[in-house]
């Protein structure tokens, strides 16, 4: 596996990014924009200086190839949007998946849901799991160099990252999709989430 | 003879107020200091005569007042650069250790008010809503106020007074009284303080003038401001000429002037170039005479050129604080969204015995007492604080989290060391998540050899707005992370305040 990008390095200690089957618009409203208020952005830069009659968190979304799309956030006021087992649920209902990674400055976590169940949790600091299924994905994150849920094992690859870039390769693995540099440059749809 | 005799009444009651160009106390602390340093004119019989003529032709309208030029050079004179005294650069650490001590005096009425926003870009003109939320009462202790690290306001009572010295006995001619106020703000995108100041409209006063004199010469004495550096341009840099206007348009305009003090970065030490420096708003009276200028109280800087200050889409690569008060991070234990965290917060700095992991099973003697740092006790510029860390560069974090997950769940690494006196239920992740003070993201968290630490389960949502908290209180207040190439002292820290 390549270097897993380093998203704390390009933004921060405080962001959420989310991986889900579907277009822009489905994703979107499964995490409660309305798509009457979703707006096209060139750049994250430019998303940042938008606003709405109508309150809400700021969520960007693009779709980036095999049916993906990837929302960003940064706000977090009220909650990763992202990081909510119900917007998880709904996100991933009927077949659907959705996986998401967020980083604040004492924590790191990845879930990842299907059949609108969250299916594993995952610390990469502590290699801690959990979910209706935890070790569902422990041969495949194992034969990735992640240690067991134990905190044994592991590669030198995977413990010599930091916990979010290790989140990122996690989401990697458990997706079959790596998130690229290219695919936060834009352009984006923006529009404030009601959660 | 009678005007002989008001003369020497003048004197005998001056004489006990204020002498001319009063010396500074090199012991004085700046507080102290600068309630005194007003400024003075030397004038010369001749002078004064001057002085006199200038205003009888104003009084017969044989003058046109010249047009009074608002501007302001943008560029700052060799002259000026040359003719501004310098001190000595302070060494780091010495800086540091009275900022601290100053923030410990001046915590009453400076409180770091960090807010959950970015501070708005610098401009031409002060935000007025920053200057309405910062120009309290507070701002008018000497000191002034430091509203956050950003931004600093004090508003001051001072003069310039005319002395002339007839047969060698200093003589007040008049005073002209006027209120000063300044506003500095610290830029979150380069290394510099805008330094803001006016005189306040209407607050000018001309006090001991004859009659003719107060309407005819007082007013149109030239006052000049301009900020200066403490240190020389190896450390500090000021820009921007001086302003000069007449009394008259000081007392009836609300214009603001501006002038930039830059912390050099060839100064800076550490990974992180710190730099510290100190400025302080300098004026005189201009016209006939010799000024000695008078000057506000030195307040002192800190800049920085850190590169992972980012906040999404925005970045902050550079910027400088005013560095005379204790940062703390503010959590109410009543909020509806953290207060599960505050109220874990309280109990830690607060009854700490009673917190998890034990200090040994249940049912052995208690050796000592838990000690957990990080609480903000304002007055205290010793208390032990917290020092952040990251993730990528510090390997504490890793081992934070490691201890945590021994004390929380008895799993991992740690495991062992937590296996009678940590959390004697685990955290249903399913709801909830492993909380711990100090936080993961500080060199004092669980992992720390000498500190100890408390765990506590609660709602994962309240976990995760408060780690959010966090985020936004490390850019906003600029905390520094650790650096490992300087002095534990001399690193930046924070402290955790709770409140209702």
């Amino acid at each position: 596996m390549a270097d897993p990008i380093d998203l704390t390095g390009m933004f921060g200690e405080g962001w959420c990014v989310t991986l889900t089957r579907g277009d822009v618009f489905e994703a979107l409203s499964g995490m409660e924009v309305d798509p009457a208020d979703c707006r096209p952005v060139p750049t994250l830069a430019d998303a940042a200086g938008l606003t709405w009659p109508v309150p809400g968190v700021l969520l960007v979304a693009r779709e980036i190839g095999a049916g993906l799309t990837l929302v960003l956030e940064f706000d977090g006021s009220t909650g990763w949007v992202g990081a909510d087992p119900d917007v998880l649920a709904v996100l991933s209902a009927t077949g659907g998946m959705a996986c998401s990674i967020y980083k604040n400055p004492n924590r790191e976590e990845l879930s990842y849901a299907a059949d609108a169940d969250l299916v594993t949790g995952l610390d990469p600091a502590t290699f801690r799991r959990w979910g209706s299924a935890p070790e569902r994905f422990d041969d495949t994150l194992r034969a990735a160099g992640f240690p067991g849920p134990d905190g044994d094992g592991g590669s030198s690859d995977i413990l010599g990252l930091p916990p979010s870039q290790r989140a990122v390769a996690a989401m990697t693995v458990l997706t079959g999709t790596a998130l690229t540099a290219a695919m936060f440059d834009g352009p984006w749809a923006a529009g404030p989430s009601a959660h | 003879m009678i005007a002989a005799a008001a003369a020497a009444m003048i004197v005998a009651s001056t004489l006990a107020a204020t002498e001319p160009a009063a010396a500074a106390d090199p012991a004085a602390t700046p507080k102290e200091a600068a309630e005194r340093f007003e400024a003075n004119v030397t004038l010369t019989e001749a002078q004064y005569q001057q002085m006199l003529d200038e205003g009888k032709l104003r009084e017969a309208g044989k003058t046109t007042p010249p047009a009074v030029s608002k501007q302001q050079t943008a560029q700052r004179s060799t002259a000026v650069d040359t003719a501004t005294p310098h001190e000595p650069a302070l060494p780091p650490a010495t800086a540091e250790r009275q900022a601290r001590q100053a923030a410990a005096q001046e915590a009453a009425t400076s409180t770091d008010e960090v807010t959950v926003t970015a501070a708005p870009a610098i401009g031409d003109t002060p935000d007025q809503a920053l200057v309405d939320q910062c120009m309290t009462d507070d701002a008018e202790d000497g000191f002034g106020r430091i509203m956050n690290r950003f931004v600093y306001c004090k508003r001051f009572e001072t003069s310039v007074s005319f002395w002339r010295y007839p047969l060698g006995i200093p003589v007040l001619v008049g005073r002209n009284e006027f209120t000063l106020e300044l506003f500095a703000h610290g830029d979150d995108h380069d290394r510099r303080i805008r330094t803001f100041a006016r005189v306040q409209e209407g607050s000018v006063d001309y006090d001991v003038w004859s009659p003719f004199e107060r309407l005819f010469v007082a007013p149109y004495v030239p006052l000049e401001l301009i900020a200066n550096c403490v240190e020389d341009f190896n450390t500090c840099a000021a820009t921007r000429g001086p302003v000069t206007l007449p009394f008259v348009v000081w007392d009836n305009s609300d214009d603001w002037y501006y002038w930039d003090i830059r912390g050099q970065e060839s100064a800076g030490v550490g990974r992180d170039k710190i730099s510290y420096a100190q400025w302080y708003v300098q004026f005189r009276g201009l016209g006939p005479g010799v000024p000695d200028p008078g000057h506000s109280a030195y307040r002192q800087i800190r800049c920085d050129s850190a590169d992972y200050f980012r906040l999404g889409a925005g970045v902050y690569p550079m910027a400088c604080i005013h560095n005379e008060v204790t940062p703390h991070l503010t959590m109410s234990r009543s909020d509806l969204a953290i207060g599960e965290v505050a109220r874990h917060i309280d109990l830690a700095q607060l009854e700490p015995n009673r917190t998890y992991p034990l200090l040994v099973p249940l049912g052995f003697p208690v050796p000592r007492d838990k000690v957990i740092p990080g609480r903000y006790i304002a007055d205290d510029a010793a208390a032990p604080g917290l020092h952040r860390i990251r993730e990528a560069v510090d390997p504490e974090y890793q081992a934070n989290r490691d201890h945590v997950r021994g004390a929380c769940y008895k799993e991992g690494p740690n495991a062992a060391e937590y296996a009678d006196t940590g959390l004697p239920e685990r955290p249903d992740t399913t709801v909830d998540q492993c909380d711990e003070y100090p936080m993961a993201s500080t060199l004092e968290g669980a992992a720390h050899p000498d500190w100890d630490f408390s765990v506590r389960a609660v709602a994962k949502k309240a976990n995760s707005d408060a780690g959010n908290l966090v985020r936004d209180y490390y850019v906003n207040d600029r905390i520094l992370s650790v650096d490992f190439t300087l002095p534990l002292t001399d690193n930046d820290r924070y402290y955790v305040n709770i409140v209702d």
